[in-house]
């Protein structure tokens, strides 16, 4: 879908923010912000729901409320969401909690734990093995590098990985990855479907006319994307 | 709303920050009631995130590129199985391809549609990467960001944009400069940022 979410292109969001670029910038400016990072994690390594799901919960969100909010309240609202639809832990449940719950604060650069309980060492092994991606396939790849591809025109509002700016746009396969698991249904049912995933090379032009491709010199935009997403360009 | 003064101090949000503090905490005592965490789990997940992920494990792999030729082939050619072989498997660097910076082309990362970064390599992605105004615009002007990032690119260099929008993961491989003749690995690995890995920033010689 082409939600708040899918920015590529789009004019009017402002300037690369100053004090953002500065190197010395810690990993999360907030303390709230590790808390929520780990707490995802965490609950998609207990099952609680998928990266896929928790992506499309961020999709979901008022355009306003993602343009303007902290980078970490687009999870917090996602896993909110996800929890409480689920059944897991209702907004409800999270008001009153908010009520009821002493004042208080999280600290910032949690120390390194000493003894490792049996859930801080499997996500431990979580962080450093990964969770990867590939399904194996016997369906054939539809296409092969050097390949003209068109984009097919997709507004659904469902979950995929689609930035809306490739739409309709001509390119070049330029690299046939195997088969990944196709986000749309592990976000909306929850298995691992194979979907052959390539890169694809686009003309700045194309994408943007030449009004605006011919300011800024040579340049190829690559982007990763699913067989189901792709035309052959003749088609 | 956003107002100008608060895109200048970077402190966006749409409840007051201590309202989305109170709310994650609360979040978190009622996930550990549910069994699904454990606050010094959590702790130690952070820990990790800050401590042990990092662009310090990229620029080990950047300067060993530089150094040892085979090394650079494998990583330009599988560079999963190159950065598995250095321990740097893990969590968003499970499908991994380095991407190559020469006199002819620099290449530059983006993911428009989230946040898409190779954790255990780069670490927390910077904010710039993660908020929707590098995102917006690199794809459809980089020149003009990267000059905005000090980058300013001879009309003869072509840039590579790669938006990650799927579960690949990108390394740019940044130049060597010159003056770092006869230097070993460790000493190349202090000097290649995080932002040059990235592809929004080149590496220089400190003066």
């Amino acid at each position: 879908m082409h939600g708040p979410h899918d920015v590529g292109g789009r004019d009017g969001l402002g300037p690369v923010i100053e004090v953002f670029k500065d190197p010395d910038q810690p990993p999360f400016r907030y303390a709230f912000e590790g808390r929520m990072h780990a707490l995802t994690a965490m609950a998609i390594a207990g099952g609680a729901f998928n990266l896929d799901e928790q992506r499309h919960g961020i999709e979901l969100m008022p355009w306003a409320h993602y343009t303007d909010s902290n980078y970490y309240e687009h999870w917090l609202y996602s896993v909110e969401k996800l929890l409480n639809d689920k059944g897991i832990i209702t907004h409800e449940e999270i008001d009153e909690r908010v009520r009821t719950q002493p004042a208080g604060s999280f600290t910032a650069n949690p120390p390194k734990p000493e003894t490792l309980s049996p859930l801080a060492d499997k996500m431990m092994g979580v962080l450093w093995a990964g969770t990867p991606h590939n399904v194996d396939t016997d369906q054939e790849p539809r296409f092969a590098p050097g390949d003209t591809v068109r984009v097919r025109n997709i507004n659904v509002a469902s979950h995929n990985r689609l930035p809306g700016y490739l739409n309709r746009a001509v390119g070049v396969v330029h690299w046939h990855h195997g088969a990944h698991h196709d986000p749309a249904a592990s976000a909306h049912r929850q298995v691992d479907e194979p979907n052959h995933l390539y890169t694809v090379r686009f003309d700045k032009a194309d994408l943007w006319g030449s009004e605006v491709a011919d300011g800024q010199g040579d340049f190829h935009l690559y982007a990763d994307l699913f067989e189901s997403y792709l035309d052959p360009a003749d088609a | 709303m956003t107002t100008p003064e608060k895109l200048e101090s970077g402190k966006l949000s749409w409840m007051s920050l201590d309202d989305v503090e109170a709310r994650v905490r609360a979040l978190e005592s009622l996930l550990v009631e549910r069994g699904l965490a454990e606050s010094a789990a959590v702790d130690a997940v952070v820990n990790a995130f800050e401590n042990d992920m990092g662009p310090m494990n990229g620029a080990k792999v950047v300067a060993r590129a530089w150094t040892e030729p085979d090394f650079k082939e494998w990583l330009l050619r599988d560079a999963t199985s190159a950065i598995g072989s250095m321990g740097f498997t893990g969590l968003q660097s499970e499908h991994l391809l380095a991407v190559e910076n020469t006199d002819d082309v620099h290449n530059v990362i983006v993911c428009t549609l989230c946040s898409c970064y190779p954790w255990t390599l780069l670490g927390i992605p910077p904010a710039w990467f993660k908020y929707p105004q590098y995102r917006a615009r690199v794809v459809k002007e980089p020149r003009e960001v990267l000059k905005e990032f000090g980058v300013e690119l001879g009309p003869e260099v072509r840039i590579d944009v790669w938006d990650t929008s799927a579960e690949l993961r990108y390394l740019v491989l940044p130049q060597r400069p010159a003056g770092t003749e006869g230097w070993s690995a460790e000493q190349l690995a202090e000097i290649v940022s995080r932002d040059s890995m990235v592809g929004v920033a080149l590496v220089s010689v400190p003066s």
